[in-house]
């Protein structure tokens, strides 16, 4: 019935790539909510555009679960589930998280889309991080009312994500990836088969 | 380091607890909406003390215990509110303070306390959310309600029970690394650390997750598009009645802010700086 038709292309998983899918997001989440630690602390110092240097670290969960199991609706799923886990570990932003998370997946999903979900290579990762960027800014311009700033401004918070999230998500996503590869905990999975 | 608080689910048995957990997060969802759609300080204010009241009518939490959870993002808030008024680019007319390049407009400072108020509201919803809603009812009430795919669900509820143990994997990371004075080492940023300690988290997790999915699969799960459920959640008439009136209070506040002058919409705000802009 409806909840067959409702399961996102998951009914294809293994229950192994749910449950490591799972895993990366909740530690990425813990992860996250320690990082953010020294993110606020580093508000004053860097300033509120300047910041947005640091940004991008929060979509590497959108880009490294994807390019593990590559499938369709990982990156979506996997950033929902890492902001999921900030809200249950108890991030004062939770429930706003939980919206940018869905947000910013959505964004590193609709690159993998557009390379058919085959395509893992590198600058493809980065264009997903910066798609999720993008996204992001376009939540974040509702939620925080980027309009009333000065345009300059507003165009510093945009761009000064961009390297941001291509280095911090995109590469390291990569470099994460490879590392993992290389411990051999990903046997199995779609990573390792597509470097035979 | 405890990322984890321990000041999460309570668990009482009060009517905020009681409450459909997809319901509440809607209508708490709905509320922050709305206080993001205005540049007044008074909607997000109300909005604020609304969600004072409501986890002290509603849950028995004193406004005191959550003021006090608040009180560390109240930086963060006060930094938004800076910023916003400083760099403000909508109309302007009343001029408080120029200091060299410094300006500071009544307008700006209007919009930039309606910023950080913002902020705290949103904390505020969130940390009432956690500590009255059990995240077994809420992964519950997601399928059973909003028809979540049942398998994500579970990989949810997976992810919830991973969270005290990596948790506890991420102390013994840290304490296997001070040993071996990986803290020492100078030439270390704050990144580096998070990596260091970062990627045995996920190795070690990855490989907790196979055997899970292993024990999982042994069990059959995913093989029936159905399932039963161990907990089952419900929209009962009461949450019904509970999400309708807080929608109509919602609007209540808003005609009654408006009916006092104390309304102006983002929308005016945004169309007011677009036009205001370019000089």
């Amino acid at each position: 019935m409806s909840q067959e038709r409702l399961d996102l292309g998951l009914a294809r998983w293994t229950t192994r790539e749910i449950i490591v899918m799972a895993v990366i997001s909740v530690a990425l989440g813990l992860i996250f909510m320690a990082y953010s630690v020294l993110y606020l602390a580093l508000v004053p110092f860097l300033g509120q555009v300047g910041i947005m240097l640091l940004l991008g670290f929060y979509y590497l969960t959108g880009i490294l679960v994807p390019y593990i199991v590559r499938r369709p609706g990982a990156a979506l799923v996997a950033s929902f589930l890492a902001a999921f886990t900030e809200l249950l570990a108890g991030s004062p932003f939770g429930i706003a998280a939980v919206w940018a998370g869905l947000v910013q997946g959505a964004g590193a999903e609709v690159v993998f889309a557009l390379r058919g979900w085959r395509d893992y290579r590198l600058p493809v990762l980065m264009g997903a991080a910066v798609l999720s960027g993008v996204f992001g800014y376009v939540y974040e311009y509702f939620l925080l009312s980027y309009a009333v700033l000065e345009p300059i401004v507003q165009l510093g918070l945009f761009l000064v994500r961009i390297p941001s999230a291509i280095v911090l998500a995109g590469w390291l996503g990569k470099v994460l990836g490879d590392g993992l590869a290389r411990t051999g905990v990903l046997r199995g999975l779609a990573i390792t088969r597509s470097r035979s | 380091m405890k990322v984890v608080s321990t000041y999460l689910y309570q668990e009482w048995n009060t009517p905020l607890h009681r409450l459909n957990p997809v319901a509440k997060l809607l209508v708490f969802s709905c509320f922050i909406l709305t206080a993001t759609l205005y540049l007044d300080v008074a909607v997000p204010l109300t909005f604020l003390i609304v969600s004072w009241l409501m986890g002290w009518i509603f849950a028995h939490i004193s406004p005191l215990a959550l003021m006090r959870r608040l009180s560390p993002i109240l930086a963060a808030a006060l930094g938004l509110a800076i910023f916003n008024t400083l760099f403000y680019g909508g109309p302007r007319e009343h001029l408080l303070v120029a200091l060299g390049p410094i300006h500071i407009w009544r307008e700006g400072l209007f919009i930039g306390s309606s910023i950080g108020l913002r902020i705290l509201c949103v904390a505020s919803y969130s940390i009432l959310y956690m500590w009255t809603t059990d995240p077994s009812r809420l992964v519950a009430s997601l399928m059973q309600q909003a028809r979540m795919p049942y398998r994500l669900a579970y990989a949810v509820l997976a992810a919830y029970r991973f969270l005290p143990i990596l948790q506890r994997e991420w102390g013994h990371i840290q304490a296997a690394q001070q040993v071996r004075a990986a803290h020492l080492s100078r030439h270390e940023s704050g990144l580096r650390r998070i990596v260091r300690s970062g990627m045995p988290l996920l190795v070690s997790g990855i490989r907790q997750a196979e055997r899970l999915a292993i024990a999982m699969d042994a069990r059959a799960f995913g093989a029936s598009p159905r399932r039963t459920h161990y907990i089952r959640t419900h929209m009962k008439a009461s949450d019904y009645a509970f999400t309708v009136a807080s929608l109509a209070a919602c609007g209540l506040i808003l005609f009654a802010l408006s009916e006092l002058g104390l309304l102006r919409s983002f929308l005016v705000g945004v169309a007011e700086s677009l036009a205001g802009a370019p000089q």
